[in-house]
């Protein structure tokens, strides 16, 4: 009984897609979540721990602010890079999706754009809010086609996949 | 009286086509309005020909009787040929299961929430009281006084509930895109069915009672611990996971001799209730954390200082908002794992 993405092509054929529902996509987003802290435990060590005993360069060391900078990119691009890479150059699906059975795609089925996937996943800050993504879920609840509010800015939808 | 008013409507009907067929915009658009009240497979089967209405409005008015028709799953006979069927999909796991409880419940959502809000207007009110107490010294005195609040609680859970059973329960059937069990729905009101349920669901309702009446008690320093809670809440769970699925079954079940055969594992599936328990405890957090932050957000915070009663009022709160939510996923737990025939 789901409910379904209708697609029309330029043949006027049409193609629909089961969406998926805010359940599974809860599930996929903290099998992701558990990814991105297994990484981001796994950098802190690298960059704490093994790196802590030796000078990088001639003047820096680990506590210079170039270092401390450095750390900071790369644990903001872990965060908000995370799903962007993966919606882009995995055919719109984390891990997390991928073991789900969901993907991301353009309300016209196709795959995101760059812009789409970055714009969906900063607003992931807006739909946490007030507090665990109720708004999110208000929003998958009332709007047609189940989307979040990144959703909804980015002209995108997550559906089921058949495989 | 019945004879006489289906009589009405089909007259009326009779008329609502005359008129789309008049060529007068007016009565075509009036016509159209009509259908689009009325609903169902006639009003369905009328407006899929005026989609492509050279008057606007009433192609506009088509198009919503159709969208509203196909999300009750009415197909029409002659586009069965010509389009697919609606897809069916093996539930694979269990937040796949709680997804198609939330599309159960968007097939029918404004009823469902209508309903809901109609028949937690006693729990709201309670909230809105709690939230005055520290206004109104009465308030504060009545809240005090266990012999006003446990009966009001018991009241409540045993006669109260089934008749949200017979709103909301019914709401969320007529979700289903199968007819049988949408028929089933409209069997779901009057006095019988009141003492059916009121009889059915006792012991869960009264167990549930003396698990609030426990926590209440201990808020009023009668019980040092919330260990009598906790144990009767253990047997309330038993029943609930258990035999409270069969009370609902033969609420679907339309023959009242059939025999209720389980077919599938999920009735009585320990891990599925300690999931289901794990989401719902995740629900309630995100909903009174929510509330929290909105009165924190919009500077009531002086309100979050308050006694600890006010967390009984952001309980029942979101208590009242996940009571539909339930009531589908018990509806749609029972659906999967009754032998069709029983139906």
């Amino acid at each position: 009984m789901p409910q379904e993405l209708v697609i029309h092509t330029p043949e006027n054929a049409e193609i629909r897609v089961p969406l998926a529902g805010m359940f599974s996509r809860a599930s996929a987003f903290v099998y992701d979540i558990g990814i991105q802290l297994a990484i981001l435990f796994v950098e802190h060590l690298v960059f704490i721990t093994c790196l802590s005993s030796y000078r990088i360069g001639p003047g820096i060391a680990l506590d210079s602010g170039f270092v401390k900078g450095l750390y900071l990119i790369i644990v903001f691009l872990t965060v908000f890079g995370y799903h962007p890479l993966y919606e882009l150059f995995r055919n719109g699906q984390t891990p997390g999706k991928r073991s789900h059975g969901l993907r991301v795609v353009a309300l016209n089925g196709q795959k995101l754009s760059f812009f789409s996937s970055i714009l969906r996943n900063f607003l992931l800050i807006a739909d946490f809010l007030p507090f665990l993504f109720l708004a999110a879920v208000f929003s998958t609840l009332t709007t047609e086609r189940h989307q979040r509010l990144g959703d909804l800015f980015a002209g995108t939808v997550v559906v089921r996949t058949e495989e | 009286m019945t004879v006489a008013l289906a009589d009405n409507v089909d007259q009326r009907f009779a008329a609502s086509l005359a008129n789309l067929e008049s060529g007068e915009p007016p009565r075509r658009r009036q016509a159209i309005a009509f259908l689009e009240k009325l609903g169902g497979l006639r009003a369905f089967q009328v407006a899929s020909a005026l989609v492509g209405d050279s008057d606007p409005i009433v192609a506009a008015a088509a198009r919503r009787i159709c969208a509203e028709s196909s999300k009750k799953g009415l197909i029409l006979r002659n586009n069965l040929q010509a389009q697919p069927l609606a897809q069916k999909i093996l539930i694979k796991d269990f937040y796949q299961l709680l997804d198609e409880v939330v599309f159960v419940i968007r097939r029918n959502l404004n009823r469902v929430v209508m309903d809901s809000f109609l028949f937690s207007i006693p729990k709201f009110a309670l909230v809105t009281l709690i939230f005055l107490c520290p206004y109104f010294e009465v308030l504060k005195e009545v809240f005090a006084q266990g012999w006003i609040i446990f009966p009001a609680i018991f009241v409540y859970e045993a006669f109260w509930r089934p008749l949200i059973w017979s709103s909301t329960g019914a709401a969320v059937l007529e979700g289903f895109p199968e007819n049988v069990l949408r028929r089933q729905s409209m069997k779901m009101s009057g006095v019988r069915f009141y003492r059916k349920i009121l009889f059915l669901d006792l012991v869960e309702s009264l167990l549930y009672a003396v698990v609030l009446t426990c926590v209440y008690a201990w808020y009023l320093n009668y019980f040092s611990s919330l260990w009598p809670a906790a144990i009767f809440f253990l047997f309330w769970a038993m029943i609930w996971v258990d035999s409270s699925c069969s009370t609902v079954a033969r609420i679907l079940i339309s023959d009242s001799e059939a025999r209720i055969l389980w077919r599938s594992g999920y009735i009585g599936n320990f891990t599925l209730a300690i999931k289901l328990g794990m989401v719902l405890a995740l629900l309630y957090l995100m909903i009174v954390g929510s509330s929290v932050s909105l009165l924190w957000i919009f500077g009531f915070d002086a309100l979050l200082n308050g006694p600890i009663l006010f967390l009984f009022g952001f309980v029942i709160a979101a208590d009242a908002l996940l009571d539909p939510f339930v009531m589908g996923y018990r509806i749609l737990l029972t659906r999967l794992s009754l032998d069709p025939g029983c139906l």
